[in-house]
């Protein structure tokens, strides 16, 4: 049930309340224009933004918006998205709220390599607050409160975006709404965080700011489109490349009797080194043209599925949390009898022997008889316990093969154990123990001692019909950690302790959830 | 060379085998010298031994000070008993001092008749000197006749009794730790089976470095026997216990689980930002430990970053958590208003330190009240909950989760450092004793207004990201009911007063005020946080005095319990014990028009019993002369 969203699902049904002829426009109806096209359902999209003019955008969108406090909203968006890494989460800010109060929070939020889309609207002015210079004003600027001229250096948004080690670092410009549409559809694509820096006039308090660049009559002069693979030209003529000069970028002449573009600096925003996406973050006005489009586009973990994946870990090897454990802790302690008998948890711990003797014989029983989820699955036949695990194959080694050749394979296989085949027949399992204890303690010669001299020979073979019940009676039984089947195509496979274990934790998780849905 | 000052007394056996209801053992020495591993290991033997317990370490606020030094010194406390031991204890009753600079810091903490035992192998010159000793102070010590006197040269029977085992001199002395350990537990009578299992345990793979601590161990505890003194020395009695299964929980890992229990049974994964800060880091170190149980810790940039991570892990439906200190807290401030404004649930934790600013980074302070009930600009109502003791970090966080989850409301759990790093015996609660935190989703197709209220608890609905039909837009603006913000001047007013209502409607959930001793009378004392051993104590001696004092503590300081206010009116006096300057003395003021007596102390330690109970009498005195 697919339904095919349009830019109508996107427009929220209030007024808007930027100034008329703000940037602020074309950017919010390129956002509506690109995000139906994403395939993306609408309930999965958050806008996040902290304070300023820009950051009013999520109330005009019809999605799911937080509109937090300002410098913040990179944290609070680093939240939803390890909350719910399914959510398309994107960062609208401002210079003042980016690069300013939140500059330590976006720099993080990017080299953690969240994958958050951060729009960076960046007007060179404090907008909301009406017009105070910001940390991307140019120095000199004169405003309200800076009437002899800002003293400070502007920063350099994509500059510090790639000091940062992002992942994505884009640029674009308010006036070109196809360009906006194209760097906005690439930054949703790449996964980990994409900044992308849009020049934006502020109409009210600096207007214009972006005229050298990008005005009308200036900005075939003034602009540099970057595009994947072509080489670095510019001009209304296209008659202007750049070229690296040692480590220096240089403006050179195309034409007949000057430089061909061969020579010219090709755009690749693929690469790992940043050395080039940094150099183009560097080439500004009034020296050069200033870059548009994607400086660097490159592959990197995410955070949140980095944390995913080892929480999944985790929960994997230790079994999903049980809060009794939790509490209990390692070191307890029981008491009875009102304090008179104090057993230490270390001390209180059962005989092995014992514990399994008893499994022996009930389990056969118990079996048959209680209906639990989990006793249930000891019904499971050994064929899927094997099938699940077929990825580790046991290794062989034929008996009359010598120990010198037989111990590597623990190593290089990465086992523990090895089925000893003789004229194509499973006769029995050599475990590292096996080999230890004989190599070590009765001092035998790995190069005369044959494999079937050490093996524990194994007379009754399960098939692939028998129990997990029934593995767990003969491990119990004969103490042994191994199990070897006879296929029923023939062929021998191993069934070890370690999976039985794995099957019926695995069991366990299982019946827990079939007890909460209940 | 081992001297013994055989002290007469012990021979009369005034102390002897007479038991005694508890005892306070300080284990004392360098901070390279293991301290606190024997200290929490003495512990457990008592704890076993079926005694109650709190526990205290007292680590030097630089990571590694020069040995030998003043500020090296590193301490454990163990309160042991079969009952009064709600707090570390008032005195030290056995001074373990491995070194000279552990002797000067901690002598002037050890009761008058207590027990020093002290290791006359590390009082060389050098070691006298860097603890700014001039000459031994032993032979004065036990010629004043104020302490006994146990006087053991460690190091060299360490270095006999491992004689012949292969070990450099330097790493033999190393076990000195085991060897007082082994004789502390023989002047106590405590089995040295668990110290003996943990060595075995913990070195399995280095047999010979399990041998040589075990042989430490079993020397100290068999050197009791050429001490000439009657063993045990010291009979602590043993508490009648409930039956169940116990453990040694400190008021940080306790903290922990009891936001991983409010998290399992509000079926919402912990998602925790949090800064480093001491003494509030474990928290976060024992949530890491936990992703078993899908917790997810972010070690955030910066303490604004971490509760800006909370919030968004909140807004999308997880169990939002951030553990701080005060100055954190400070940091956390905005956070929180856009918490109360968005009513997203959020549990902040404050392990109170000595303020303001850096202050006593390590020491305990209750200095933070003020500024978790109104440290914020606007109308922000937050519910603030404190912890008792260290196993009560358990209940209180839980109970916060309970609270933030069901009013979707940020919390405040405020904690302090003696209970964040002390830690007592706990029975251990089964989760079936635990409530299911039920909350009502969305369901889907439900027409959405983000600011509708449920009537009783006045709580939202939470229409969560991912979800489709409840796209709406919260923020830091204010809105009005259908979540469409409002500049509308009623409309504000009304939504302040429904933040406030919901915050007060918590009362509801709040059980009756406990009144210990007399519920009726001349002085109840009221309390809240970790003064609660103490206070407890102190009512408790007096009431059995014949007094008629009475005693509540605090569990929650917004809002006040609704039936607090009569409880004061029942007594002619209202005292008021704070680790500030009266804070909660003034907000009970200002609550109940009532003349509230502060009692401060700023020590950067926890209040001592006598101290309360003298003030108490003081009190009591005066008012019946003026009566
Ligand atoms: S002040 Fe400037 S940035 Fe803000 S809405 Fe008006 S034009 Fe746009």
């Amino acid at each position: 049930m697919a339904t095919v969203l349009t830019r109508k699902d996107f427009v929220a049904p209030v007024s808007i309340r930027w100034c008329p002829g703000c940037g602020d426009f074309a950017i919010l109806n390129t956002l509506q224009n690109i995000l139906p096209t994403l395939g993306i359902p609408k309930e999965n999209i958050v806008i996040v933004s902290g304070i300023g003019c820009s950051s009013r955008l999520p109330y005009y969108m019809d999605t799911y918006g937080f509109h937090t406090i300002h410098g913040r909203a990179p944290a609070v968006a680093t939240g939803i998205k390890i909350a719910n890494p399914r959510l398309s989460v994107w960062v609208i800010t401002g210079d003042g709220d980016g690069l300013s109060i939140g500059g330590n929070h976006l720099i993080h939020a990017i080299r953690r390599n969240m994958d958050l889309n951060i729009l960076l609207f960046n007007n060179r002015i404090y907008g909301l607050t009406k017009g105070q210079y910001s940390p991307t004003s140019a120095r000199g600027k004169i405003t309200k409160t800076s009437p002899e001229g800002s003293l400070d250096n502007p920063v350099n948004p994509c500059c510090l975006a790639l000091a940062a080690e992002a992942t994505f670092v884009a640029r674009t410009i308010d006036t070109q709404p196809k360009h906006m549409a194209e760097v906005f559809t690439a930054a949703a694509r790449h996964r980990g965080t994409s900044f992308v820096e849009i020049f934006q006039n502020c109409v009210t308090f600096n207007n214009k700011a972006w005229e050298p660049i990008s005005g009308r009559d200036v900005r075939d002069e003034q602009l540099l489109f970057l595009a994947q693979g072509k080489p670095l030209v510019f001009g209304k003529a296209r008659n202007k490349g750049i070229r690296l000069n040692g480590l220096a970028p240089e403006i050179v002449p195309l034409g007949e009797s000057a430089t061909s573009e061969k020579d010219l600096l090709v755009h690749d925003a693929f690469q790992a080194n940043p050395a080039y996406a940094y150099l183009m973050s560097q080439l500004s006005y009034p020296d050069f043209p200033s870059p548009v489009g994607v400086l660097r586009n490159i592959e990197r973990p995410t955070y949140e599925r980095e944390l995913r994946r080892q929480v999944a870990r985790v929960a994997q090897e230790r079994g999903r949390g049980d809060l009794e454990r939790a509490l209990r802790g390692h070191e307890y302690w029981t008491v009875e009898r009102m304090g008179r008998e104090i057993t230490a948890a270390a001390t209180a711990r059962p005989k092995l022997g014992y514990e399994s003797r008893i499994m022996d014989e009930q389990i056969r029983d118990l079996i048959q008889i209680v209906r639990d989820p989990l006793t249930a699955a000891l019904r499971t036949k050994l064929k899927d316990i094997y099938e699940k695990y077929a990825h580790k194959r046991a290794k062989r080694v034929e008996a009359n093969e010598p120990l010198s050749s037989a111990i590597p394979r623990f190593k290089v296989f990465n086992v523990s154990y090895l089925m000893v085949m003789d004229k194509g027949k499973l006769i029995g399992i050599l475990t590292e123990r096996d080999v230890v204890i004989k190599l070590t303690l009765h001092a035998v010669d790995p190069n005369t001692t044959l494999a079937g001299d050490l093996m524990s020979p194994e007379l009754d073979l399960l098939s692939e019909n028998h129990t997990v019940g029934d593995a767990i009676n003969v491990l119990s039984a004969s103490g042994k950690r191994y199990i070897p089947l006879l296929l029923e195509s023939g062929k021998y496979g191993v069934v070890t302790t370690k999976q039985i274990l794995w099957f019926i934790h695995e069991s366990m998780v299982e019946a827990r959830q079939l007890e909460k849905i209940r | 060379m081992s001297t013994v000052d055989t002290q007469k007394r012990y021979g009369t056996g005034s102390r002897g085998s007479d038991s005694i209801q508890s005892s306070a053992v300080r284990f004392s020495g360098d901070s390279g010298d293991g301290m606190q591993v024997v200290g929490e290991m003495f512990a457990t033997c008592a704890a076993l031994s079926g005694a109650y317990l709190h526990t205290f370490p007292d680590y030097p606020a630089e990571i590694r000070a020069p040995a030998g030094t003043l500020p090296g010194v590193s301490a454990f406390q163990i309160h042991f008993g079969s009952q009064d031991v709600e707090t570390q204890g008032d005195w030290v009753d056995t001074l373990v001092a491995m070194n000279p600079a552990a002797l000067r810091v901690n002598i002037d903490e050890v009761a008058e008749g207590g027990l020093l035992l002290v290791n006359t192998g590390a009082f060389t010159e050098d070691n006298l000197s860097r603890a700014d000793y001039t000459d031994s102070p032993l032979d004065a010590l036990s010629a004043s006749g104020r302490y006994h006197t146990v006087f053991v040269n460690i190091n060299q029977r360490v270095l006999d009794a491992l004689k012949g085992m292969d070990f450099p001199t330097s790493d033999k002395i190393r076990c000195k730790n085991f060897f007082a350990l082994g004789l502390t537990c023989r002047l106590y009578g405590l089995s040295i089976d668990y110290p003996r299992d943990w060595i075995s345990n913990k070195w399995g793979n280095k047999p010979a470095l399990a041998l040589a601590n075990e042989t430490a161990l079993e020397a100290g505890y068999t050197h009791a026997e050429k001490l000439e003194v009657r063993l045990p020395l010291l009979c602590v009695d043993r508490a009648l216990l409930p039956d169940g299964i116990y453990r040694k929980i400190s008021g940080n890992e306790a903290m922990a689980l009891g936001l991983i229990a409010g998290s399992e049974k509000s079926w919402r994964e912990i998602v925790c930002g949090s800064y480093p800060i001491t003494p509030a880091t474990p928290i976060l170190e024992e949530l890491a430990q936990h992703k078993h149980f899908m917790v997810k810790t972010v070690q955030a940039e910066d303490e604004i970053s971490a509760i800006g991570i909370a919030i968004g892990a909140s807004y999308a439906g997880h169990l939002g958590v951030t553990s701080t200190s005060g100055p954190g807290l400070c940091l956390k401030s905005e956070g929180l208003g856009l918490a109360v404004m968005t009513e997203l649930p959020l549990v902040v934790i404050d392990v109170m330190r000595a303020g303001p600013s850096t202050g006593l980074p390590t020491k305990t302070e209750q200095a933070d009240l003020f500024m978790a009930l109104f440290g914020r600009h606007g109308e922000s109502p937050v519910p603030v909950l404190a912890a008792r003791s260290p196993s009560d970090c358990f209940r209180t966080a839980f109970e916060a989760v309970q609270v933030a989850v069901m009013c979707r409301t940020p919390v405040i759990v405020l904690s302090d450092a003696s209970i964040g790093n002390g830690s007592e015996q706990w029975r251990v609660p089964t989760p079936d004793d635990l409530p299911e935190i039920e909350i009502d989703p969305m369901k889907r197709g439900e027409s959405y207004k983000p600011y509708e209220r449920d009537p009783v608890t006045g709580a939202r609905r939470l229409g969560l990201p991912g979800r489709p039909g409840f796209e709406h837009r919260i923020g830091g603006l204010e809105k009005d009911e259908k979540g469409q913000i409002s500049q509308d001047p009623a409309n504000h007013e009304h939504m302040v007063e429904m933040r406030a209502r919901k915050v007060q409607a918590i009362t509801r959930f709040i059980p009756p005020t406990e009144v210990a001793g007399a519920r009726e009378g001349d002085l109840l004392v009221v309390g809240w946080g970790g003064s609660y051993g103490a206070i407890s104590l102190a009512v408790k001696h007096l009431h059995r005095d014949g007094y008629s004092v009475g005693h509540v503590h605090l569990r929650y300081l917004h809002p006040l319990p609704s039936d607090l206010g009569q409880i004061i009116t029942c007594f002619k006096n209202v005292l008021v014990p704070e680790l500030n300057q009266g804070q909660l003395a003034m907000v009970l003021r200002a609550a109940y028009l009532r003349d509230v007596q502060t009692f401060s102390r700023m020590q950067g330690r926890p209040f001592r019993i006598s101290e309360i109970r003298d003030r108490m009498e003081t009190l009591l005195k005066q008012s019946s002369r003026g009566g």
